[in-house]
């Protein structure tokens, strides 16, 4: 018990401290000069009992959630073990990076897409250890700037939506801090109510739809994290439907971009939404 | 509140949410040391602590799983799970990642898992059968598909998928595709433990392949493939 009280102390901290958001200055944005680019998308596979967030420790889930699991785990493998094997194993050959990969260089293909300029794209199947993270932080004194973007995907529970989140962190100047740092997150609804349908909708015709899904997670990524690079101006309040762990609720946020079918809005802390109004 | 106590408080607060954010607590992984991927395997789930009454799983005597071949197919064969830390709040994005190398030779810890399945008393031999037409006895290709574990709030979890190609006699090979999830309390985020949960995601999908081998064994055809639920 002692283990999760010292968690739940450390992550309400975490969470009282300051904003995550950090917008580009000005001066900084003059000095940028060429950007090397890294998507970091760490796993492997759609993690299926991962606790979302979104769900408060005060609210019964989150931590509290992470606790029940932990005392039933033994108990519990057999059957997520089957429901992994029903709705994890129809996708497991359609790969994030690889679809990522292509958004990617699709969308700097065009120069116009993002306001700094990309002198290297790519996309990792893992973080960086931590030396070679940190020199290449040191190398931006001298060298270009260094952006990473760490992404992760997920089907809500229900599988009710695909969700993207990636935390945006600019490096310059050979200094410690990144000089922007962002939260983006893009979901689309995925259509339908049973579980094998929507898993069949997903997966027809060589996955055509999980594909998209996956590709426009990516574009609508860089395009969220390009205008608040550029600073981008709120605009009026817009409210979009937004599943969180398998649950539909109204989020409100000024809005920054009008784009046809998708709300982008930034909530109060600065997090940028990139929401799709219905399923593709 | 006395002047003292109010020129503390911000020293407290910063103090406090250095200390919430310091990665040697929240970080616990030797990233610089790839994983072993050494099987060992964990007690029988019927003997674990917290674990519900359950059957224990035994192939009746004499059946035979011959393995010709392990490969490792996993799309990326570099690393074996990621340290992932979120804040729980509802625009939570990754904070900080780190990735888990794999050392070690995970066919071999492949093939050791599926050897640990003798305590099912089954007879595992890594080799072609030298007869196909024999009796209880079943022959499969094996690929290792996807190994990987995560942090998940204070728990750590893991997804390992193997995949087996059984050869029948007359017939063509029939694919199937065995999932384990394994779960375990996190305590501090050490290498140990990481690949101990590997391991019971591993032991998982092994007891499903010793499952349908022991109805191979009994003549029985393998269950069709689990429909969506």
């Amino acid at each position: 018990m002692l283990r999760f009280w010292l968690a739940l102390a450390a992550l309400s901290l975490l969470g009282a401290c300051a904003p995550f958001h950090r917008p580009l200055a000005a001066a900084d944005r003059n000095k940028v000069g060429e950007v090397d680019l890294r998507v970091v998308v760490a796993q492997e596979s759609f993690m299926f009992s991962a606790q979302a967030p979104g769900v408060s420790a005060a609210t019964g889930g989150g931590l509290i959630g992470a606790l029940i699991d932990s005392s039933v785990q033994q108990s519990r493998q057999k059957d997520m073990s089957a429901e992994v094997q029903a709705i994890v194993g129809p996708l497991l050959d359609y790969d994030y990076r690889a679809e990522a990969a292509r958004a990617l260089e699709a969308q700097l293909g065009e120069p116009s897409t993002f306001p700094l300029k990309i002198r290297s794209a790519q996309l990792l199947p893992a973080m960086p250890a931590k030396a070679e993270h940190e020199a290449r932080i040191a190398a931006t004194k001298n060298g270009p700037s260094y952006m990473v973007l760490l992404l992760q995907y997920a089907l809500e529970p229900g599988l009710g939506a695909f969700t993207t989140r990636t935390s945006a962190l600019l490096w310059q100047d050979g200094r410690s801090e990144p000089t922007y740092r962002a939260a983006a997150i893009f979901q689309t609804p995925v259509g339908g109510v049973a579980r094998a349908t929507v898993l069949r909708r997903l997966t027809a015709d060589d996955g055509q739809v999980l594909r998209g899904m996956m590709r426009e997670s990516m574009t609508q990524t860089l395009h969220a994290v390009a205008l608040d690079l550029a600073g981008a101006r709120s605009g009026p309040v817009k409210t979009a439907r937004f599943n969180v762990n398998g649950s539909w609720v109204t989020l409100a946020g000024q809005s920054f971009d009008e784009r046809p079918g998708h709300v982008l809005f930034r909530d109060q802390d600065g997090a940028l939404y990139s929401v799709r109004s219905a399923a593709p | 509140m006395t002047p003292l106590l109010q020129a503390w408080r911000p020293a407290v607060f910063r103090a406090l949410c250095m200390l919430g954010a310091m990665p040697g607590i929240s970080h616990a992984l030797t990233e610089t040391e790839p994983l072993p991927m050494v099987y060992e395997a964990a007690p029988e789930p019927a003997e674990r602590p917290n674990s519900t009454p359950a059957p224990a799983l035994r192939v009746t005597s004499g059946c035979t799983l011959y393995l010709p071949r392990i490969d490792d197919t996993r799309l990326n064969k570099a690393n074996v799970g990621n340290l992932t830390l979120m804040l729980p709040t509802l625009h939570a994005t990754p904070v900080k990642v780190q990735s888990i190398r794999a050392g070690g030779d995970p066919v071999e810890w492949t093939r050791s898992a599926l050897q640990y399945a003798s305590r099912y008393g089954l007879q595992v031999v890594s080799a072609v059968p030298p007869s196909t037409g024999a009796t209880r006895q079943a022959t499969a290709e094996v690929a290792l598909r996807l190994a990987h574990s995560w942090s998940s709030g204070l728990n750590l979890v893991s997804h390992v998928v193997l995949q087996a190609s059984f050869r029948m006699p007359g017939t063509e090979a029939v694919v199937r595709q065995y999932h384990g999830m394994g779960t375990r309390a996190n305590w501090a985020n050490g290498n140990g433990e990481f690949m101990s949960v590997l391991n019971l995601g591993m032991e998982e999908a092994v007891r499903g392949l010793v499952v349908d081998v022991a109805a191979l064994c009994d003549g029985k055809p393998l269950p069709a493939r689990a429909p969506a639920p």
